[in-house]
């Protein structure tokens, strides 16, 4: 009964052999179902949503302005400044013989503490304006002599603390527009710390002594501490009037300054040249940390977390279904090298990932900048290729997890198994984090 | 058979073709996995179809074809073959096990190949699905392919498959044409209906006849072809109703082949039992 018939030759020509036939495949199994794409639809949207959340619910409406440096950037501008006016030329010196500083470490408990960047010193500042621009030379308590000028130029002197045993001498001399900083142990022999030129300072500038104490980080947070410094032998050479000192708290409304500790203030003691000043706030340039009103790109794409569920999840799945349908075989059948498929399936679900997560940053950001800066939040300006750089960084995070979510699949054969291990791995560290009893230890080994 | 794919035990009946070695499916020897396009050599059904739930018909041939380098008319003329266009557009987790099984042999035959392999491609068919694959296969054979199903469902076979392999514990117990193992199962038996049942026995056992009683009124004789049994049956005025060649189904030969548990081979019938 057997049919004598000739053996059937296929119509189909060998065509072009091709990754892209397999990234075809993949791509249109990718689309094909809508689950993948909804999710990752899903995770743009989660960006853009969380952006404009953040930008709609922060209200610092009325806050008052962040000072702007010299430079044009936010900076924080808040301390104990013991003042008068100098006209024209001249000179300041000072002995500093203690810096000690205070940090709070429960209600109405303030304990000695080291505040690293605590700072006293000499100050020319243009004038009491919040941003104007300024040189200084100072004692710090960890980072020894520094001589600092307009918040973000930084020049180091004589290393080490400064104690009764150890007193340091500090001078500023003002010629023009010129600035010179000089050290000495011994009020003697001088070294030269720097000249710094600190254009458009007016004839007439204010000087004086200066005490800052920065916040103090803690965990995730940060506690404002208190600083008071010893002053002896000071002297003003040249365009001095003679009038008294006046001491002021520069910046207590600043939303960068921190405040004092419960019970304490800013203040002086003294006269005839010996001073003791307590202060608090620093002057540098402002941070997030140290501007609560202020948002970073950053901030406003927080939904780069939630976005991480929804591409873990999608990527996982779109392998882990394949082995639970047993739709595997049939994908091996048609192109039987495994590894082939699932460097496709990665190229493929990588691709997505990145282009959705790139168009939910590119319009997330404008969009909650926009919001927040209308809510009076101020956003630390960024350079555009550093808006950029953050677009493109938070697209390829999330193509990464997404392929460690496809690769974890692969391997657990298991969607819950592998959905909830990437998960563990990526997103917890950042929940156990945000939790207020987690030890600051803990926070710190987990975000190091 | 793929190479990932190891043969399932169970009986399989196979046309034409033998089977090729398990890791080379065409006629030059190339394994599997170097092939470049290898749905366009062997197309298979294993798995009632395994489509994504929430992808429809035409999308997971879509897919399929695109992994092969083949257009999207070649899914609608395949889809058009089995008899699912109307429903090629819904998600394939709405369909019978009819449907899938319709999906599953479009997909084998995408790439029209030369070689297709179905595995149990009767499963879940409705009456009206069984006769359309019956011709189907038939078809798809007539136009020189090889086509491979195995299947537990004898009476499909037989009227399907040309060639038979039995596989039985593992080893293949029988190798033959359908034809010749129903034939010889069969033997040159012929079966007599009578009212007079020991007369008819022993008039024809006395000719040298083997005789065993099947029915109340039914004997089986071997040994004597049919016009003679009539003619001696007529000499000793035993009443009979009917005289035919007795046929065996399948079902006959596989119970028979599996029982007995011997190697069969074609080009030795064995003894039909006496």
């Amino acid at each position: 009964m057997t049919p004598t018939v000739t053996p059937y030759r296929s119509g189909r020509r060998a065509g072009r052999h091709g990754f892209l036939q397999l990234l075809h495949a993949e791509w249109t199994k990718f689309r094909t179902v809508r689950g993948s794409v909804i999710g990752m639809a899903a995770a743009a949207l989660m960006v853009v949503l969380v952006a404009l959340l953040a930008g709609a619910s922060s209200d610092q409406k009325g806050s008052p302005p962040v000072p702007i440096g010299p430079g044009g950037e936010p900076v924080t501008d808040s301390f104990y400044f013991l003042h008068q006016p100098l006209a024209g030329n001249g000179s300041i010196t000072v002995s500093v013989s203690a810096l000690r500083s205070s940090i709070p470490t429960g209600p109405a408990d303030l304990r000695p503490g080291i505040v690293p960047w605590a700072k006293a010193g000499l100050i020319i500042k243009q004038s009491t304006r919040q941003g104007s621009p300024y040189a200084a030379i100072m004692v710090t308590s960890s980072h020894g002599v520094r001589m600092q000028d307009n918040y973000v130029n930084d020049t180091a002197g004589l290393p080490g603390p400064v104690s009764a045993a150890s007193v340091r001498w500090l001078r500023l001399d003002r010629s023009g527009d010129a600035i010179t900083g000089h050290a000495s142990a011994d009020g003697t022999h001088w070294t030269k710390v720097g000249t710094v030129h600190v254009s458009g300072l007016e004839p007439t500038a204010q000087v004086g002594l200066f005490v800052a104490s920065p916040p103090s980080a803690e965990g995730m947070g940060t506690r404002g501490s208190v600083s008071t410094a010893v002053f002896e032998d000071l002297r003003i050479q040249g365009g001095w009037d003679g009038g008294s000192w006046a001491g002021d708290q520069m910046g207590p409304e600043s939303p960068s300054f921190a405040g004092y500790p419960k019970n304490t203030s800013g203040s002086y003691l003294g006269s005839d040249g010996s001073f003791t000043v307590t202060g608090a706030g620093d002057i540098a340039p402002a941070v997030r940390e140290t501007l609560p009103t202020g948002g970073t790109f950053g901030d406003l794409l927080t939904g780069t977390f939630a976005a991480l569920i929804a591409v873990i999840v999608v990527g996982a799945l779109s392998i882990t279904t394949e082995y639970r349908k047993n739709l595997i075989h049939v994908t091996l059948a048609a192109s039987p090298r495994r590894s082939r498929v699932l460097v496709a399936k990665a190229i493929v679900l990588g691709f997505v990932t990145f282009v959705a997560g790139l168009a939910g940053a590119f319009v997330a950001v404008p969009l909650g900048e926009r919001l927040a800066r209308a809510n009076g939040v101020y956003i630390f300006p960024v350079a555009s290729s550093t808006e950029l750089r953050v677009g493109l960084g938070t697209a390829a995070l999330l193509a990464t997890a997404a392929i460690l979510a496809l690769s974890v699949g692969t391997m657990f054969r298991h969607s819950a198994g592998a959905v909830t291990t990437v998960l563990a791995a990526t997103v917890l560290p950042y929940i156990l984090i945000a939790n207020p009893f987690m030890p600051a230890s803990v926070s710190d080994w987990l975000t190091r | 058979m793929a190479r990932h794919h190891r043969p399932r035990s169970g009986k399989e009946c196979q046309s034409q073709q033998k089977s090729a070695p398990s890791h080379a499916v065409d006629d030059r020897g190339r394994p599997y996995h170097s092939l470049r396009h290898p749905l366009s050599h062997v197309g298979s059904l294993l798995d009632a179809a395994a489509p994504h739930p929430s992808r429809s018909a035409r999308n997971h041939l879509l897919w399929l074809a695109h992994s092969q380098g083949l257009a999207a008319r070649r899914v609608d003329r395949v889809l058009d073959l089995v008899g699912l266009t109307t429903a090629a557009r819904r998600k394939a987790g709405g369909y019978s096990l009819g449907m899938r099984q319709r999906l599953g042999i479009a997909a084998a035959l995408l790439g029209d190949p030369p070689i297709i392999v179905l595995d149990e491609p009767f499963n879940g068919m409705d009456p009206d699905g069984i006769v359309w694959i019956r011709g189907f296969l038939r078809s798809l054979a007539a136009q020189g392919r090889a086509v491979l199903v195995s299947s537990h469902l004898m009476s499909e076979v037989q009227d399907t498959a040309d060639h038979l392999v039995v596989v039985g514990r593992g080893k293949a117990i029988a190798d033959a044409g359908v034809a010749e193992l129903i034939a010889a199962a069969s033997g040159n038996r012929v079966a007599v209906r009578t009212t007079a049942r020991p007369d008819a026995m022993t008039a024809l056992g006395h000719a040298g006849a083997a005789v065993a009683a099947t029915g109340r009124d039914t004997v089986t004789v071997s040994g004597l072809p049919a016009d003679r049994i009539v003619a001696l049956l007529n000499q000793s005025a035993v009443p009979f109703s009917e005289v035919s060649a007795h046929r065996a189904t399948l079902e006959d030969v596989y119970i028979e082949l599996t029982r007995e548990a011997v190697e069969f081979r074609a080009a030795t019938p064995p003894e039909v039992s006496r």
